[in-house]
């Protein structure tokens, strides 16, 4: 018997044992039934449709960027529980668990910059997406408020990053959330209450420290999951990524 | 009954079938409003871009942070002020209309109305034709580009204006502080008039021009778009210490 002939025979060992069909259900689909299937039996896979169309499908159409803010976010939440494990919220101690995390912690350096540059990279794919959608008119009906919750969404995320952007408590952590709370406390009438609010005092001290951190892996990490969450279910149900009308794309 | 007709002739029960056309109904396939279409299974055609997106998004992040590290300065300091002090850079917009009008009108009700007009467009521009394609028509685009090169024109143009240059005393100030001062008129009457009079032209163009209200929604978005990115690079590239405008090469270090 050749190799060629021993692979075959092992991969339909594998993909017919008790084990495998327990966990995937069916063997590989390489039918269209299976191939129908498989989209509803799995997990993951049941976000997607069973078909879909040729227009969706084009790089060019919707350049991916839903789906590579959505893996962003994924990554970010991954790196993110990686870093809860050093971090410590305090102003005597936050500056020197990032030291930690820089300089003795193994993998400390590379997680927190894959941390970081995650972020920007979200927050900019975020942004691109909605520019996208706006741009294919996707928001039109009967994709409304699927535009609306994205809105809420481009805002969470903006929120996420703001939090965040405090926690190393350096030079340009405090300053940046100086200036950027000041914008708030520009507000007229309830201003200065919003900027209390969210400071917990007059200046950026260890009240801020605590409600930005609480704020960054409490609150809004589970509240913009639950948005997604319905954002992506809103795609399914209206129908999947826009396209024009039949005969004239 | 016509519809019974119909059922038989295109179904026609037979005994030996356990199974029967109940009722034809005139309503849209579960694919909103559309018939089946040109479509394609989603294994591996969806599944396969979606996981090499996956692959690839995490391998980017993974390849930059190689060789890229994240800024740590010297621990926070109240006493020391960061100069220059800037917002993380997706706030430097809203920072660089800051130096130019009143805080009340740059941080807060300009940011209101954008995201309220964001909310607001679906239900404004509700047309269901032009969706799924990209600048909804030729002409579509080419009011998108030529509304993105006048803002890009624009935009730097009234920053420029705004710069310190006429000489009071001892102190260089802007054009708008040296006729106006710190009142009324030059904290909100000359910025609000510098914001919403290109606008009312642009407007009054594509009145003019008969534009529907995607067209107009375009130009508006692409305004949006286009000033927001160009007062981002400005606030990035451009700012230094005391937020005066430097050209990016001859950036003076911050202290």
């Amino acid at each position: 018997m050749n190799s060629n002939g021993t692979l075959a025979k092992t991969t339909h060992f594998i993909t017919h044992s008790r084990v495998w069909k327990s966990f995937f259900r069916h063997a590989y689909p390489d039918n269209d039934l299976d191939r129908a299937l498989v989209m509803n039996t799995n997990f993951l896979l049941h976000l997607m449709p069973v078909k879909v169309s040729r227009h969706s499908l084009k790089a060019t159409y919707s350049f991916g960027l839903g789906v590579i803010s959505l893996f962003l976010f994924v990554e970010l939440v991954i790196t993110g529980m990686l870093l809860m494990f050093y971090y410590i919220p305090s102003i005597e101690r936050a500056y020197s668990s990032m030291l930690d995390l820089q300089f003795s912690v193994p993998l400390g350096l590379l997680f927190r910059n894959m941390h970081r540059w995650g972020a920007h990279a979200m927050v900019l794919a975020v942004a691109l997406h909605m520019v996208r959608v706006f741009y294919t008119g996707a928001y039109k009906p009967p994709r409304e408020f699927n535009w609306v919750i994205g809105v809420v969404l481009l805002l969470l995320t903006l929120g996420l990053s703001f939090t965040g952007y405090l926690l190393p408590w350096d030079q340009l952590s405090f300053w940046a959330i100086t200036v950027g709370t000041n914008i708030a406390g520009a507000a007229p009438l309830l201003g200065n209450q919003i900027r209390l609010f969210l400071l917990g005092g007059p200046e950026v001290g260890q009240a801020a420290l605590l409600r930005f951190y609480v704020l960054h892996i409490m609150v809004l990490p589970p509240v913009l999951l639950a948005i997604v969450s319905v954002h992506l279910w809103r795609v399914r149900k209206d129908g999947g990524l826009a396209r024009p009308e039949e005969g004239k794309s | 009954m016509a519809e019974m007709q119909t059922r038989d002739e295109i179904f026609p029960a037979t005994p030996n079938k356990t199974y029967a056309l109940m009722e034809l109904v005139k309503r849209s396939t579960p694919s909103v409003d559309r018939g089946p279409d040109d479509t394609v299974m989603s294994w591996p055609n969806l599944v396969l871009p979606v996981t090499l997106l996956a692959i690839g998004t995490t391998l980017f992040v993974f390849v930059v942070s190689l060789f890229l590290n994240a800024p740590l300065k010297e621990i926070a300091n109240p006493d020391v002020t960061e100069n220059p002090a800037k917002a993380p850079w997706y706030f430097l917009s809203l920072q660089e209309l800051l130096l130019h009008m009143d805080p009340t009108l740059a941080g807060v009700i300009v940011p209101s109305i954008v995201v309220l007009a964001l909310i607001a467009l679906p239900y404004l521009d509700h047309a269901r034709a032009g969706s799924g394609v990209w600048f909804d028509s030729a002409r579509g685009m080419r009011i998108s580009l030529i509304v993105a090169l006048g803002t890009l024109l624009l935009v730097p143009l009234l920053v420029l204006l705004d710069v310190p240059m006429v000489k009071v005393g001892e102190n260089l100030v802007t054009l708008r502080h040296a006729a106006f001062g710190q009142t009324l008129l030059g904290a909100i009457i000359v910025p609000l008039a510098a914001m919403i009079l290109p606008l009312a032209l642009l407007l009054l163009i594509l009145w003019r021009l008969r534009a529907t209200t995607r067209e107009i929604a375009l130009a508006l978005f692409t305004v949006f778009v286009i000033a927001a990115a160009t007062l981002t690079i400005i606030g990035v590239l451009f700012r230094g210490p005391g937020m005066q405008l430097f050209w990016p090469w001859a950036m003076p270090a911050p202290h």
